[in-house]
């Protein structure tokens, strides 16, 4: 029996492939009828447990994308309402500042109104650390009307100093009484005995001029004259706190209001 | 002439295998008539007509049983893959050799389908398939190919 070659073109490896493709579609074939317990065909368990952990990952990657992404989206609301609640609170924080300042401005002046119609709140911004009783900066300048000698009061209306030079536009510089520079006409108020109030650059004042056989008691209450043509009269000064006799006058310590109370807001009348 | 003939000859197997099939019961014959065209085509040509003409024909003989699609498929294609490997070296112009070729190579294919079916589907075969089928397609294999006026017309001498 003659044998014919026929296809010898084939390598035996792809003699092989095809052998094994074609076998391999036969057992798919087969593995389609087999039908295991669970009602399900062999070929059907075997894709299924070749896609099923693919399933499985890409079941567990959207889940946990979707998971993070929903994290994500509300951290992100939440970060943007905190940032909206920070800014309100901040908004709030900033209005009771201004309001609370109004208020407290609307005290302190109201011991003032009663007595002056024209006069300006200001805000010590700055003193003199070395000479803490000689001189203190104030918010208010030219640009609020404030000129040289305008008087100074706190807010009970109590004799502070006086407004000197130089005035910038938005700050000026104010003389306490305290100051060792210059004086103030003073009253007694009792029996209105009048000396002059001279600083020392010290938190008393010393009261001079005044006769050594004037009755002066501790205590009393020291008031402007208005006769150094500086100050109104009968603004409250401060009172007596210490009384020497000398030779010929009495040394009086004078202890101002103010310096017993905060320096914060002063109130400066402003020239007529 | 040759080509008709066996034409012809493929014809008459397809139509003798579907009458077996059809009257199986009535006649209690139980014969593979399909499979000597795949052993005439397995060692008459090439490899890739070989293998794929058997599973075709595998898939025939499976359709044609009423079994399971591919047992058939997938035995013949290693039978029609053996025997092609195996003519070069076989005498086949012996009659006594073309009937141990047919038997002992069909008897290996319905051995590899009874294990497919009585392990994997746990169906009850009997012993026909695995002896009385052989003999008989062996028989009539050799009667075709045996005489000499059948081997000229099929051009295997």
């Amino acid at each position: 029996m003659r044998y014919n070659y026929g296809n010898s073109e084939l390598s035996t490896e792809k003699k092989s492939a095809v052998l094994v493709l074609i076998l391999f579609v036969n057992l798919i074939l087969i593995s389609s009828q087999i039908i295991l317990k669970n009602r399900q065909s062999l070929l059907q368990a075997a894709i299924a447990s070749m896609v099923m952990p693919l399933q499985l990952t890409f079941q567990k990657s959207s889940d946990f994308v979707s998971g993070e992404l929903d994290r994500y989206f509300f951290l992100r609301n939440i970060f943007k309402k905190y940032q909206l609640l920070k800014k309100q609170y901040l908004d709030l924080k900033i209005e009771s500042y201004a309001m609370s300042k109004a208020l407290r401005d609307l005290r302190a002046a109201a011991g003032v109104r009663k007595k002056f119609n024209h006069f300006l709140l200001a805000s010590v911004i700055s003193v003199d650390v070395n000479f803490p009783f000689a001189e203190v900066m104030i918010d208010k300048g030219t640009h609020a009307g404030l000129a040289e000698n305008d008087v100074v009061l706190n807010a009970d209306a109590e004799l502070v100093g006086k407004v000197i030079k130089p005035l910038t536009a938005f700050s000026s510089r104010v003389r306490l009484i305290t100051s060792s520079i210059g004086g103030t006409g003073a009253y007694i108020e009792s029996n209105m005995l009048e000396g002059l109030l001279k600083g020392g650059n010290r938190a008393e004042c010393s009261f001079q001029y005044l006769l050594a056989n004037k009755p002066v008691r501790l205590g009393e209450t020291v008031i402007t004259s208005g006769t150094d043509l500086l100050y109104p009269n009968y603004l409250p000064i401060g009172r007596v706190i210490q009384i020497d006799k000398d030779y010929l006058t009495q040394r009086i310590l004078v202890r101002p209001f103010f310096v017993d109370k905060p320096l914060k807001t002063l109130v400066v009348l402003l020239h007529e | 002439m040759n080509k008709r003939f066996r034409n012809v000859l493929f014809v008459l197997l397809i139509i003798g295998q579907i009458a077996v099939a059809r009257y199986y019961h009535s006649w209690r014959f139980n014969v593979d008539l399909l499979y000597l065209i795949i052993f005439h085509i397995a060692i008459k040509s090439g490899f890739m007509s070989s293998v794929l003409s058997a599973a075709l024909i595998g898939l025939c003989s499976d359709y044609l049983s009423g079994g399971i699609i591919g047992v058939f498929s997938f035995s013949r294609t290693l039978a029609a893959y053996f025997l092609n490997s195996l003519a070069r070296f076989l005498d086949l112009k012996k009659n006594v050799f073309v009937f141990l070729l047919i038997f002992i190579s069909l008897f290996l294919s319905n051995l590899l389908a009874f294990v497919f079916y009585i392990l994997i589907f746990n169906l009850q075969i009997t012993a026909s398939l695995l002896f009385y089928q052989p003999l008989s397609t062996a028989i009539i294999g050799t009667f075709l190919l045996g005489f000499k006026k059948a081997k000229s017309l099929l051009d295997v001498s």
